[in-house]
């Protein structure tokens, strides 16, 4: 950049003069001050909310001194050696990243667990996400030609698990579960073999792969006739109808495009395909069961010898959670050579984190029994469940993670660095746990586990974000779900194939213009749009009852607001103040944040309450008592709280 | 498809494969034009309603008049919205362009590489969070503070928007006019230094011309994004509509008002029937703020695009 003109003073004698620096002087600092202005503000203001948030003025001084000596110092300390040391800095960077990053990982899971069922989502596991995988990975698989159609066979298996799953999810135990998912398992295994040999026999590959898609028209076909679960049971006539009719199907296209195209050998592969499929199908059908049981049955005791949870759940976890983390880090840990590639060392990983996810959970709940007075608000939550979501999501991740690290850079002094974020939250802990021990009173905070596990209610030592922050991290996944692709496809589009002159390059122009200008559309515009389209076009119930037009706006609080802090002295200026106007304006519910169209499709339903039951108790066994807490008022509270 | 009887396809399946191709091509087109399908959606919902709306609500009442009192009078005045939002916004570019500035010719100009390499990032953090935070800290912790100089400032007030609206929007008027800054090329710089200016001289004037473009266009984009910010304002400007009814600054600054987004937010989250005319002016608002925010940032796109100094 350019140099300064500091050397122009001085030596010019009398035509010069002095070039005053004053002006530049003061100019860089007002505006290195202005550059600074905002950040301090937000520094400013985010300090007072921490202050008020976690109550630090009620903290008495033996809490600070406690605090300063056993976190901040430690704390202090480890930044300045990171800083100090570039190379530990980005280690401890690298560390943070992965640890943070499994936890917003297992915290979405968790999510997911809640709004579907394990069972459910077990099925859906067993029946899609298994076999189409297999389906995918025999077509991209090494060794096999890459080849279009080695992949064809993952759309009738996916629609296939699809449509079995959904049958399936009829609140069904676990053994079921098992049971269905290995009746399209086995099939989908076949048309995956089926695949495999057309990616060598083209041919014979496509005919199978047009049998194929017949069948399952014809399934589809007979599931739509049928409309009930009837479908799959062969013991009826109506079902062995559409069978037939299917099959005949299958053959009657393999005929004629045999007929077309003069390929009678090939035809007849594929004409055995469908057979084949549907033959092992039954095989298995009238296996499976056993099969399901002798699977489940042992995995189910251990759980519940083990981990304390119910044998369904245990179940689902293990299969689904703790045996997939298991082989990915062997074999990932045999791709980065954290384990010698050669043999079957590697073994050795899935072994270790099966041993971690039965050790861990007994652990846990002895641990939880024993150390609760301590840390309520953690050990009161974490049950084995959880654990088993964070030794996917969490534990396994980093513990590769660190082994190939301190593998990679064992000889160097800088891998303390990985340490750092350990360093910090021992420091927490041991601060917290000193605290505890030695009885120093802390600060009375408002935020605790209770505030983030509860909903809103309207009495302030129940009330909690949680439906709020569902609601959002529900928001934010949709929102990446839709803008994702569309946003890619589109800037794929732009860039690689649009047009740039004629009426098409004016069309680009257009579009260019066009997405630059609705980037700068108020947010609020786009809340009309959504409450337009909801109002006008999809024709749904208006959201509002008639009648209450005439009402000023004004004296219309639409609601007590989160009411989430606790009673705290009156004369406090900035409480009070909150108070009054949170009273009218629920300033931190997200949900109002969001455009109007978007509340109307967030379903904050029933799921919701029963997951936060479940996981601030003790998961109930299934069965009857699952009913019990279905009707227990308290799981029914948040539905009757209006949420939006 | 099945041509591969004779000698064998070396190239594969060709039909097949520019089926795949133009499948593609049209998809990833669907992709973007489908912005411009949202803009058209966004257009015909506000003027469907907007001009049910004018039936029922002549638009010389709605433009002229001071008074918005929907529900209770059925007098719908634009004015008193259209004041806050003026005002919010003029308070807030009154802070956030000269700092924007400032920290744009700062960093581009005055500012070390790890200076930058550290400011940077935190100016965009204050874009990144969200507004209604803003909003809470303008409501919870600065009108409490301005009490301290204007002891009658009311709890909800245009002045405390405008200061959050501003932090907010200092990280878009830097960025883009830092880029601007940054595309004037360093030949420039060099001759101004040739011919004996300082540092100062050469950053206002030479490299704050050179960019103007990027500028003004920075600075309408700014101004679109204070006219259309919601939530922040919503929360400390409040919802109390008013026209002032004097020139003075308590009447101007220190008194609540509602913004033409807190009246959408009042409206669309009040328990209007919809169909009704004060459902309808939802959309009438809604038009009027997307027509402005609209033309200003097409204005700053020509700007932009008509005094770009195209330096080689």
């Amino acid at each position: 950049m350019a140099t300064d003109t500091e050397g122009a003073t001085g030596t010019g004698g009398a035509e010069f003069g002095e070039v005053s620096r004053l002006k530049g002087v003061v100019f860089e600092y007002v505006s290195l001050a202005a550059s600074l202005i905002g950040i301090v503000a937000l520094v400013v203001l985010l300090t007072y909310v921490a202050y008020d948030a976690f109550a630090l003025d009620t903290a008495t001084t033996e809490w600070y001194a406690v605090y300063g000596t056993l976190f901040g110092v430690p704390a202090v300390a480890t930044t300045a050696y990171l800083v100090r040391h570039r190379t530990a800095g980005w280690l401890a960077i690298q560390s943070a990243t992965t640890l943070f990053g499994g936890v917003v990982a297992g915290m979405a899971l968790l999510v997911l667990f809640i709004v579907l069922d394990p069972a459910t989502w077990f099925v859906y596991v067993l029946t899609f996400a298994i076999p189409t995988g297999i389906a995918a990975a025999v077509g991209t698989g090494t060794g096999v030609p890459r080849h279009w159609l080695g992949r064809a066979p993952v759309v009738p298996v996916g629609v296939a698990g699809l449509l079995f799953g959904a049958v399936s999810t009829g609140g069904m135990p676990a053994t079921d579960a098992v049971r269905y998912g290995l009746e399209v398992l086995v099939p989908a295994g076949l048309l995956a073999a089926f695949a495999f040999v057309g990616t060598r026999r083209e041919a014979v590959g496509r005919v199978g792969t047009y049998a194929m898609g017949a069948a399952v028209a014809g399934l589809l076909f007979g599931y739509g006739l049928l409309g009930t679960s009837a479908v799959f049971d062969l013991a009826l006539p109506a079902p062995r109808i559409v069978y037939g009719g299917a099959v005949a199907l299958a053959i009657a296209g393999v005929a004629a495009y045999a007929v077309l195209t003069g390929e009678p050998r090939e035809s007849l592969v594929g004409v055995g395909v469908p057979f084949a499929v549907a033959g092992s199908y039954l095989a298995v059908r009238s296996t499976a069961p056993s099969i399901a049981t002798a699977v489940a049955g042992p995995i189910a005791a251990m759980g519940a010898a083990v981990g304390g949870l119910d044998p369904g759940t245990w179940t689902v976890y293990f299969l689904t959670l703790v045996l997939p983390a298991g082989v990915l880090a062997g074999l990932v840990a045999r791709r980065l050579e954290v384990v010698p590639p050669e043999g079957r060392r590697w073994l050795a990983v899935p072994g270790a984190v099966l041993a971690a996810a039965v050790v861990g959970s007994a652990a846990v709940r002895v641990g939880a029994d024993a150390a609760a007075g301590l840390w309520p608000w953690f050990f009161g939550v974490i049950d084995p469940s959880i654990y088993l979501v964070y030794l996917l999501t969490l534990v396994t991740p980093a513990g590769l993670f660190y082994a190939n690290r301190l593998q990679r850079e064992r000889s160097r002094p800088e891998s303390v660095g990985l340490a750092a974020p350990f360093v910090l939250l021992l420091g927490l802990v041991v601060a917290g746990t000193t605290a505890k021990v030695l009885g120093v009173p802390g600060p009375e905070s408002w935020v605790d586990w209770q505030f983030v596990t509860s909903a809103a209610s309207r009495f302030p030592e129940q009330a909690g974000l949680y439906v709020s922050l569902i609601g959002s991290v529900f928001i934010v996944v949709l929102v990446a779900v839709f803008t994702f692709p569309l946003g890619v496809g589109a800037a794929i589009y732009l860039e690689e194939y649009a047009p740039e002159s004629g009426w098409g390059g004016r069309l680009t122009r257009v579009i260019q213009v066009n997405v630059s200008n609705l980037a700068g559309v108020p947010s609020v515009v786009y809340g009309l749009l959504g409450l337009g389209l909801f109002v006008n076009v999809a024709d749904r119930p208006q959201r509002r009852p008639p009648a209450g037009d005439a009402r000023h706006p004004d004296r219309h609080h639409p609601r007590a607001g989160p009411g989430h802090r606790r009673d705290r002295p009156a004369d406090h200026d900035r409480t009070a103040q909150l108070h009054l106007h949170a009273a009218g304006r629920p300033a931190l519910d997200h949900q109002r944040d969001a455009p109007p169209g978007v509340q109307l499709g967030v379903p904050p339903g029933s799921a919701l309450p029963q997951g936060r039951h479940r996981r601030r108790r003790r998961r109930p066994p299934r069965g009857p008592a699952d009913d019990e807490l279905r009707g227990d008022p308290r799981a029914q509270q948040v539905p009757a709280e209006p949420v939006t | 498809m099945a041509t591969d009887t004779g000698p064998p396809d070396l190239t594969g399946d060709r039909d097949l494969g520019s089926a795949r191709e133009r499948t593609y091509h049209v998809l990833l087109f669907v992709c973007a034009a489908l912005s411009v399908l949202v803009t058209l959606a966004i257009l015909g919902t506000l003027l469907g309603d907007a001009v049910a709306f004018f039936r029922a609500v002549s638009p010389v009442e709605f433009f002229t008049r001071t008074t918005w009192a929907p529900s209770i009078k059925g007098v719908y005045g634009v004015w008193p919205l259209v004041y806050a939002t003026v005002a919010v916004t003029v308070g807030s570019a009154a802070l956030a362009l000269p700092i924007g500035v400032l920290t744009a010719i700062y960093l581009s100009e005055y500012a070390s590489e790890s200076t930058r390499a550290v400011l940077k990032p935190l100016l965009e953090v204050l874009a990144g969070v969200p507004t209604v935070v803003y909003g809470y800290f303008a409501l919870v912790y600065i009108t409490p503070a301005l009490r301290i100089v204007f002891p009658e400032i009311s709890t909800f007030n245009i002045l405390s928007g405008s200061i959050v609206v501003g932090i907010m929007i200092v990280p878009m008027v830097s960025s883009i006019s830092e880029d601007a800054m940054n595309a004037v090329p360093d030949s420039l710089r060099q001759a101004g230094y040739g011919l004996g200016a300082t540092k100062f001289e050469v950053s206002t004037g030479v490299v704050v011309p050179a960019a103007i473009s990027g500028i003004a266009s920075s600075f309408i984009l700014a101004l679109s994004r204070a006219i259309g910010e919601t939530m922040a304002v919503t929360l400390a400007v409040g919802m109390q509509t008013r026209f002032p009814s004097a020139f003075t600054l308590q009447e101007l600054l220190l008194r609540p008002g509602q913004t033409m987004t807190a009246a959408i937010v009042n409206i669309g989250l009040s328990d209007v029937t919809g169909g009704s005319t004060t459902y309808r002016s939802l959309f009438a608002i809604g038009l009027t703020l997307f027509v402005i925010t609209l033309a200003m940032n097409v204005v700053s796109d020509l700007v932009a695009e008509r005094y770009r100094e195209e330096y080689e």
